[in-house]
């Protein structure tokens, strides 16, 4: 009886134990179990059941005035069927009075207690087995149980059942591990690099030069070299002499046709990133450097060298771009854009004289005339496999989602919304977020796609991507096409992936913009030569096509044809469209704290190339 | 000459409510009248008879209900339903045409001479 009373105490443990570990998993958002809670349930049910003497058949078998002066032996055959019974105990008191006053009845004429054992044991013998016949009385007051409570009790027989699976379900669905089973590192580092000789990759004299930046040396001023005191501009320009070897390093990275960095394991190959990105603060400022570089030569006259020295930096930033990991590519774009902006800036400070600017048209248009402006989704890819690789299972069911490492990646999933909105009440908010929490955690643990299926919405998500990315937006327009709508429907209800898409959609619209100026820049500096060499602007952009000073115009991204060019006395305005996709004749739109808006608004305002859109003065 | 068999288990709850039709009774007595009105001949393993009477309460043929005896003490007694005397009747219909085709086939052997 002890042992039983045990085993149920373990298994009663068991189920607590197990119940609280799911609570647990649940307020601590899928957390994988800690397996503590359960074996100390267990430990306790155990040792209750161990001590706990008084059960429900001690209770009854401590009845004696059911028994009046029956014979020991009809006593403990009357407890042992009813102890066997294992039924309710209402019922069984019932049929223990209905024994105990048979026995009485068939002992009632005895007249010495020896009689009477005897007699009681010749009862005994007619009843038969003890257990057999417990066993048969149970059956018949199951029978006899109204309907009602067949119905509860089956009712709870099923939510037990269900609870019991459900707690296993999710022991073994917190429980799970990935499997990991490609080196996506290898992969990504197979596409990086370009060629096998080392001596042509830049990578080495940009990492060299960036760490040649010392923290407590570098001038923590502004990047923008026009809005700095003359104090700050004297301390750059210090800065610039002392540095003068990171200067020729990374000059000398720019002159190299490739760079490529290998990407490294983390030191932990559990985390999401398993790879080292590069310094990309250290690059960062190398770029910061060159452009003050130039600005310092330009103030000088000395525009052929800064010239020089934007293209470096540009060209930096393209070495940035291609088949590397999106963060390093989003650098690279912002690097091209500083170099640009400061081209921009300089054309409009400063007269330079036809043949600069002639040279200076002949390497920039060098520069991007094979430049892919588009991001490349490989590595982004590659990198998606891989975590992919890491927050599913390999096994059973096309291996599901491991939530404690989901949250690794978002971990901001975790925090039950208490932020809420300000219109909010903190109740209203908890209720909110809980509900949410419920949702997010049924989902995750029932519906939530497969690995299998994981990968392959990723797969034709890079797929779409691939197929849309070259089109510009007026064409995207045209084709009435919502990329980011359409990309969703591809990876929804995909946790994982479902921040993919607004993701790109923002990248791409800022290659539109550096793309678009990157162009035109070339075409504004073919309008300053034919100033300069004819002194008038062209009336139009084919005079200018005819005098070859340039080969086309570029194309409106946001336009049905070329950029808009409009002269104006003795200056002139090229524009595109802007994000509107109307000819707003080259308006432009400022945002609430008066700096202008690049690419307009989707109600009005073009994207004005030239002139430099300059911010509203404060009144 | 005692029937403890498959035969009388058969004809037990049949047994057991004509006994019941006659009156209540609570187990102990049950089994005594079956006893005595049957000479002997029929007894009712005490092993069966709770479990029996349970089966006939669950089948609502028998009624059940605690009530103080002659003797003072509390019993269970058990009566017929109106279910339990249906029940009852075409049980002994379904008898008598087994004695019928008994007789016919052992010849009249059956019947007491």
């Amino acid at each position: 009886m002890r042992i039983k009373r045990i085993i149920l105490g373990i298994l009663i443990g068991a189920v607590i134990g197990g119940l609280l570990e799911c609570l647990n998993a649940f307020l601590t958002f899928l957390m994988p179990p800690l397996l503590v809670l359960l074996p100390l349930a267990v430990l306790v049910g155990c040792l209750v059941g161990a001590l706990k003497k008084g059960t429900t058949d001690s209770r009854l078998h401590n009845k004696n005035e059911d028994f009046g002066h029956l014979p020991v032996n009809a006593v403990a055959f009357i407890r042992l069927v009813v102890g066997k019974m294992r039924y309710r105990k209402k019922v069984r008191e019932e049929v223990q009075a209905e024994l105990a006053a048979h026995f009485e009845d068939n002992i009632g004429d005895c007249a010495s207690e020896q009689e009477k054992e005897q007699i009681s044991q010749q009862l005994i013998a007619e009843f038969g087995d003890p257990k057999l016949l417990a066993v048969l009385l149970r059956r018949a007051k199951k029978r006899c149980r109204p309907l009602w409570r067949t119905a509860v009790v089956r009712t709870f027989q099923t939510i037990g059942v269900f609870i019991l699976c459900l707690v296993a379900y999710v022991i073994w669905f917190l429980s799970g591990k990935p499997l990991i089973s490609t080196d996506y590192i290898a992969e990504l580092n197979r596409i990086v690099r370009a060629v096998g000789d080392e001596s042509l990759n830049a990578a080495p004299l940009y990492g060299k030069a960036g760490n040649m930046i010392r923290d407590d040396m570098y001038p923590s001023v502004g990047t923008n070299y026009r809005e700095l005191t003359s104090e700050q501009k004297e301390l750059v320009a210090r800065w610039i002499t002392d540095n003068a070897e990171v200067f020729d390093l990374v000059t000398a990275g720019a002159g190299k046709p490739y760079c490529w960095h290998e990407y490294m394991a983390g030191p932990d190959v559990n985390e999401m990133m398993s790879f080292v990105v590069p310094d990309l603060k250290g690059v960062r400022r190398l770029a910061f450097a060159l452009r003050w570089r130039a600005w310092l030569q330009a103030e000088q006259g000395q525009y052929d060298k800064a010239f020089e020295d934007i293209k470096s930096c540009y060209r930096l930033g393209q070495h940035l771009r291609g088949d590397k990991t999106l963060i390093e590519q989003l650098v690279g774009i912002a690097i091209e854009a500083l170099a640009t902006g400061a081209l921009y800036d300089m054309l409009s400070d400063y007269h330079i004289d036809s043949n600069t600017l002639a040279q200076l048209q002949e390497v920039f248009e060098r520069l991007i005339s094979n430049e892919d402006f588009m991001i490349s989704l490989k590595a982004e890819q590659i990198s998606t496999c891989d975590m992919i690789q890491k927050v599913f299972t390999g096994g059973l069911g096309g291996g599901h989602i491991i939530p404690s490492r989901l949250r690794k990646v978002f971990p901001e999933v975790h925090v039950i919304s208490t932020l809420g909105s300000s219109m909010q009440t903190q109740q209203q908010s908890r209720i909110k977020g809980t509900i949410d929490f419920v949702e997010n955690s049924t989902y995750i643990l029932f519906l939530h796609p497969n690995k299998q299926q994981t990968f392959r919405a990723a797969q034709e998500l890079y797929d779409y991507y691939d197929k849309v990315k070259a089109k510009t937006p007026a064409q995207i327009r045209a084709e009435e096409i919502d990329i980011e709508k359409q990309a969703m429907e591809i990876v929804k209800g995909n946790m994982l992936l479902e921040s993919c898409p607004p993701m790109f959609s923002r990248i791409l619209s800022q290659v539109h913009l550096v793309k678009a100026k990157a162009e035109s820049l070339i075409t504004v500096v073919a309008l300053l030569r034919y100033r300069r060499d004819v002194g008038r602007y062209p009336d139009s952009l084919t005079e200018l096509i005819a005098a070859n000073y340039i080969k086309k115009v570029p194309l409106d991204l946001y336009g049905p044809a070329s950029l808009s060019y409009k002269k104006n006395g003795d200056s002139f305005i090229l524009y595109s469209y802007g994000l509107n996709f109307k000819d707003d004749s080259g308006e432009i739109v400022y945002r609430e704290d008066g700096r202008p808006n690049p690419r307009g608004t989707e109600d009005a305002g073009d994207m004005v190339l030239w002139p430099i859109p300059k911010p509203l003065k404060k009144q | 000459m005692k029937f403890e068999s498959q035969l009388l288990k058969g004809i037990a709850p049949v047994v057991v409510l004509e006994i019941l039709s006659r009156g209540p009774m609570y187990g102990y007595e049950l089994s005594q009248a079956i006893e005595q009105r049957s000479g002997d001949i029929l007894t009712l393993g005490k092993g069966t008879l709770y479990p029996l009477l349970y089966n006939l309460e669950a089948k609502k043929l028998v009624k059940g209900y605690w009530e103080d005896a002659q003797s003072g003490r509390k019993r269970r007694y058990y009566s017929i339903t109106g279910k339990g005397k249906e029940e009852l009747a075409k049980q002994k219909e379904q008898l008598r045409e087994l004695a019928k085709g008994l007789d016919l086939v052992f010849g009249g052997a059956l019947t007491p001479a």
